[in-house]
């Protein structure tokens, strides 16, 4: 199962990776930073994305084809801005092959489940092996429980997911796009734990972050959709 | 009936195939013993007694419906007619193959359910739809669908089905393997079944099959070529490679690789009643002036000399402007798959994208890249590439092209062209002194406005000219007339539509043509159809239009797109050779 | 609601005429026995939704007709099978005799890949007859055979009473599911630059 992640980028023919610059960072004061969506299908990857870049919710789905690529800039209070530059993937399981193309460079991978789907969860962890064994080594994993809203159908306990989380040290979250409850939020914690060259009083560019460099926190400044 | 093929005035009559003796289908029969059950039965009673050209590879068979009452009072033999139409009463229990009957009511009212998309809406208002997930076998409304649509894998399990949930209708699924199993197994294949008003029509592609169950009167050959056009739809987005699924597995359930795509099946499946490239094997262009498309062209060409294997840009279902690699061509169905794969995919519309995507004319066995990008509502702009990280380079090359197009207003003339319409019978010049002047009301900008603005009433073109159809055969393209009265509405649009499908199955009969003529005439209309060389025309007259200056005016028809053709056609585009 | 993969798992019913395989797939997809004798001519498929260990899935089952004129159903009829049911009849020493034959049969049409692990359920049927006393084939003789056939579950149900076929039917999707192969990622070829060439990616671990 996992071996077809490890297509090798010999040449263009093969799958390669969609990363730009093959670095998360384009200048000290302006981050560009990849971020890919990776989940079940239907778990409403597309609607957070939707969500967070366009404040919109469409509660008609829309199955996504391949990838969508969409971008959205924040501003932090200390005057720099995180671009993120988001690769929205199909759920379908047609595409998983070809998920290294999407995630291979990225420095951040959300994956998602939806709270009311066992089997989504059981996905969702499918996802986060492969990322640990294929992805940047340095990645940044955000796991995110989506539609809490349906909060009378959960069937996935948060307990479950935050165990999970904390024992393969990524960060967790409850989201509802439809009320757009922690969407925001999500966005929020996954620039805090961004590594960052600007701070240069941290001895080494920190591959994993500690808590104390997160407790540095930020409030983030939303820039206006363009 | 609108379109029978029996109609006095035909001088170069479809071949109508004569209907063989009914004991051969009484062969081949979906019975219901004890009501419960599907079953294959007297096709395996039977078997032996099949005449000898039943199994004639390359025949087309037609049978005649005979079952009820054919020596199976105990089953009280449903037969094929468990599908028909007129069935709804006579099954009032719709008896149940799956078991599920009880738990559903799924079964409509007798009267009142008919092919929903039959006729009802203009392609342009069409949405794709969910289909009846309700429905099964057992339900009387799925019975009286018109045209099923059917992929199933060589094991009888189900892939996909037009109406109902694949997986309740598992027995039925089971029911068709075993049709084409048992006809395999002499050494045969079955390829066409005629029961009462049903045609059931088989195609074999290795692993997967694909079966069509219609009464819509359709010949052969538009059904089979709806089918192959279903099964490069399937390869569109998996590519052949599922066969290699099968030779490893012979279980191999492959429903799911399809997830999430029954609205691209459903929209290709609805172009079979309006869209004439599924059946011409040809695209159409929007009307643009020939500078305007030159210089989309133009920059199009720019970003495929940088590596892009074709370069697209579509308004709707028609090509504003394409572009191909060297040596590369792209074959009309691939173009006619991808628009409808990327037009019914409403996440395209969201955001750009960067998808997987096979052309199975091109190259079944691989996936090519496309990056997908809408420029405004309607207009899109497809990049395809061999390259699976061109994905920054494609969106630059795309922000270069918006930025041409928008600077020497190339979209605002298709947006313009999309409001204006096509050829209207109407304009038709009415002698060769006025050929000289330009009549398109594409060529400059005030033409266009007084063109909008002209009143489409009155009886059609000249000598009763009601639609015409002109395919060029080098360009692979065709044209067709805007619909304006008296076929004003989607009904009548439909029947010429159908009207067009028999005509050009009849010209393109393997057994007795091709043609070079055909003229033929019942109530609804005039057809006349001249082929050459050059271009296949497909015109529509009144029924009671003259022979003699209908011929006329075919000729004023081919005459006036010549005239117009650097404005509706795509020339000069890269070779296309296939 | 995210999609929930559904699995549809093709069960074959094989065994001699009149054992009562038509009456056990109604048994368990319709709750009801009729006692009326039908042969089945051909095949007759049915279909019932499972659920098992929190999944859903269809069983799609061929019911085959038992008469010898009829067993050339041929390859494609058996191409695919996830589980092959063989049913005697526990009163009727021959049809348990033949159980060997149409697991020959089944073997040699279906060639699954893995014939020694292939999942089959043997079900004795019509434990009801006379009360148990036209019974001519013991349990432990069964027993006996699907052991040394590799450990075949083993069923005793009567149709009739509804007795077992339940319990049967849980254990043959159990055994389908237990055989399905690990699910596999599609892997699908990419074209060279070149144009026309395909390639496939290597699929060999460089890591």
């Amino acid at each position: 199962m996992g071996c077809s992640s490890s297509l090798p980028a010999r040449n263009s023919g093969q799958i390669g990776s969609l990363s730009t610059e093959g670095s998360s960072v384009s200048d000290s004061k302006n981050l560009r930073v990849k971020l890919v969506l990776l989940g079940d299908s239907g778990v409403g990857k597309s609607c957070i994305v939707l969500r967070f870049v366009r404040g919109q919710f469409d509660p008609t789905s829309k199955v996504t084809v391949g990838a969508s690529f969409l971008s959205q800039t924040v501003a932090l209070q200390d005057s720099t801005t995180v671009k993120f530059e988001i690769w929205d993937t199909a759920g379908q399981e047609r595409y998983a092959a070809l998920a290294p193309l999407y995630y291979r460079g990225a420095a951040v991978a959300v994956v998602v489940y939806d709270i009311t789907s066992p089997e989504s969860f059981s996905k969702a962890q499918y996802w986060i092996k492969e990322l640990q064994k294929h992805g940047s080594p340095d990645i940044v994993l955000a796991l995110v429980g989506n539609k809490a809203d349906l909060h009378e159908n959960r069937s996935v306990p948060s307990q479950d997911a935050i165990d999970y989380a904390e024992k393969n040290g990524m960060f967790f979250i409850e989201t509802s796009a439809k009320t757009a409850d922690n969407i925001n939020q999500l966005f929020e914690e996954i620039a805090k734990r961004l590594p960052r060259p600007t701070f240069h009083f941290l001895t080494v560019k920190p591959r994993n972050l500690s808590m104390s460099y997160i407790e540095l926190s930020y409030t983030l400044l939303w820039l206006p959709t363009m | 009936m609108a379109s029978d093929p029996n109609s006095p005035d035909v001088s170069e009559p479809i071949p109508n195939p004569s209907p063989k003796e009914e004991e051969r289908l009484a062969s081949i029969s979906l019975e219901e013993p004890e009501g419960n059950h599907v079953a294959v039965s007297r096709l395996l009673s039977n078997g032996s007694s099949l005449p000898a050209d039943f199994h004639a590879e390359d025949e087309i068979e037609v049978v005649e419906e005979e079952l009820l009452g054919e020596g199976s009072s105990s089953h009280g033999g449903g037969g094929w007619r468990e599908i028909s139409e007129q069935d709804g009463e006579a099954v009032p229990c719709s008896p149940s193959s799956s078991g599920y009957a009880g738990e559903r009511g799924s079964s409509g009212p007798s009267s009142g359910i008919e092919e929903v998309d039959d006729g009802v809406t203009l392609q342009d208002d069409w949405v794709p739809r969910k289909r009846h997930d309700d429905e099964d076998d057992a339900s009387v409304s799925w019975r009286k669908r018109k045209k099923h649509f059917f992929i199933l894998s060589h094991s009888g399990k189900p892939i996909y089905s037009r109406y109902g949930d694949e997986h309740k209708l598992a027995g039925f699924s089971a029911t068709l393997q075993a049709i084409i199993s048992f006809v395999e197994n002499g050494g045969d294949r079955v390829k066409f079944v005629r029961a009462g008003k049903h045609q059931v029509v088989f195609l074999v592609k290795g692993p997967i099959y694909l079966v069509c169950i219609s009464c819509t009167e359709e010949p052969y050959e538009a059904l089979k070529g709806q089918l192959e056009l279903i099964y490069g739809q399937m390869l569109l987005i998996l590519t052949k490679s599922v066969n290699r699924c099968f030779e490893k597995n012979p279980k191999f359930d492959m429903s799911p690789l399809l997830g999430g795509t029954d609205a691209v099946f459903s929209s290709l499946i609805h172009a079979f009643s309006w869209n004439p490239a599924t059946f011409l094997h040809a695209y159409t262009c929007l009307p643009l002036a020939y500078s305007t498309r030159q210089a989309a062209g133009a920059i199009l060409q720019d970003v495929a000399d940088s590596g892009v294997l074709f370069a697209i840009l579509m308004c709707k279902h028609k090509v504003v402007s394409l572009v191909g690699a060297q040596k590369a061509s792209l074959h009309p169905d691939d173009m006619l798959l991808l628009a409808n794969f990327i037009l019914s995919s409403e996440s395209f519309r969201t955001s750009e994208s960067f998808s997987p995507i096979c052309l199975p004319r091109y190259n079944p066995m691989a996936f090519l890249y496309a990056y997908v990008h809408y420029l405004d509502e309607d207009t899109y702009l497809t990049l395809l590439t061999t390259s699976s990280d061109a994905f920054y380079h494609l969106k630059e090359c795309r922000l270069r092209i918006q930025g041409v197009l928008v600077k020497s207003n190339v979209l605002v003339e298709v947006q313009r062209s999309m409001l204006d319409g096509g050829l209207h019978v109407e304009d038709l010049p009415v002698d060769s002194s006025r050929r000289s002047r330009s009549v398109s009301p594409y060529s400059s900008q005030e033409n266009n406005i007084s063109g909008s603005l002209r009143p489409h009433m009155g009886l059609g073109g000249p000598a009763g000219l009601w639609h015409f159809i002109y395919r060029s055969i080098y360009l692979d393209q065709y044209v067709s007339s805007e619909f304006s009265s008296p076929i004003n509405n989607s009904v009548q649009q439909k029947r010429l539509y159908r009207a067009y499908q028999k005509l050009f199955a009849s010209m393109h009969d393997k057994g007795t043509g091709p043609h070079k003529t055909q003229y033929r005439r019942d109530e609804d209309y005039v057809l006349l159809c001249w082929i050459t060389q050059d271009f296949e025309l497909y015109a529509a007259f009144d029924p009671l239009a003259d022979k003699v200056s209908a011929i006329k005016t075919c000729n004023r028809v081919c005459q006036w797109v010549r005239d117009l053709e650097n404005e509706i056609f795509l020339l000069g585009a890269s070779p296309f050779s296939w | 609601m995210a999609s929930r993969r559904r699995m549809l798992l093709k069960v074959i019913i094989l065994g001699d005429s009149g054992v009562g395989k038509t009456s056990l797939m109604n048994q368990y997809v319709n709750k009801k026995f009729s006692n009326q004798y039908k042969a089945t001519i051909g095949a007759d498929f049915l279909t019932k939704e499972v659920q098992f260990e929190d999944r859903l899935f269809t069983l799609q089952i061929w019911d085959t007709a038992g008469q010898e004129r009829f067993q050339s159903l041929g390859v494609a009829f058996y191409r695919g099978a996830d589980c092959c049911v063989l049913v005697y009849d526990v009163n009727v020493m021959k049809s348990f005799d033949n159980l060997n034959n149409w697991r020959e049969e089944f073997l040699i049409q279906a060639s699954p890949s893995d014939p020694e692990n292939f999942p089959f359920v043997v079900l004795g049927n019509k434990i009801d007859v006379d009360g148990g006393n036209s019974r001519v084939v013991s349990e432990k003789k069964a027993r006996a055979w699907c052991a040394s056939k590799g450990n075949i579950p083993y069923f005793e149900t009567s149709a009739k009473e509804g007795f077992n076929v339940e319990a049967a039917f849980q254990c043959i999707a159990k055994n389908a599911l237990k055989n399905e192969p690990e699910e596999e990622i599609y892997l699908p070829d990419t074209v060279d630059v070149a144009g026309g060439r395909q390639q496939r990616p290597s699929s060999g671990c460089e890591c």
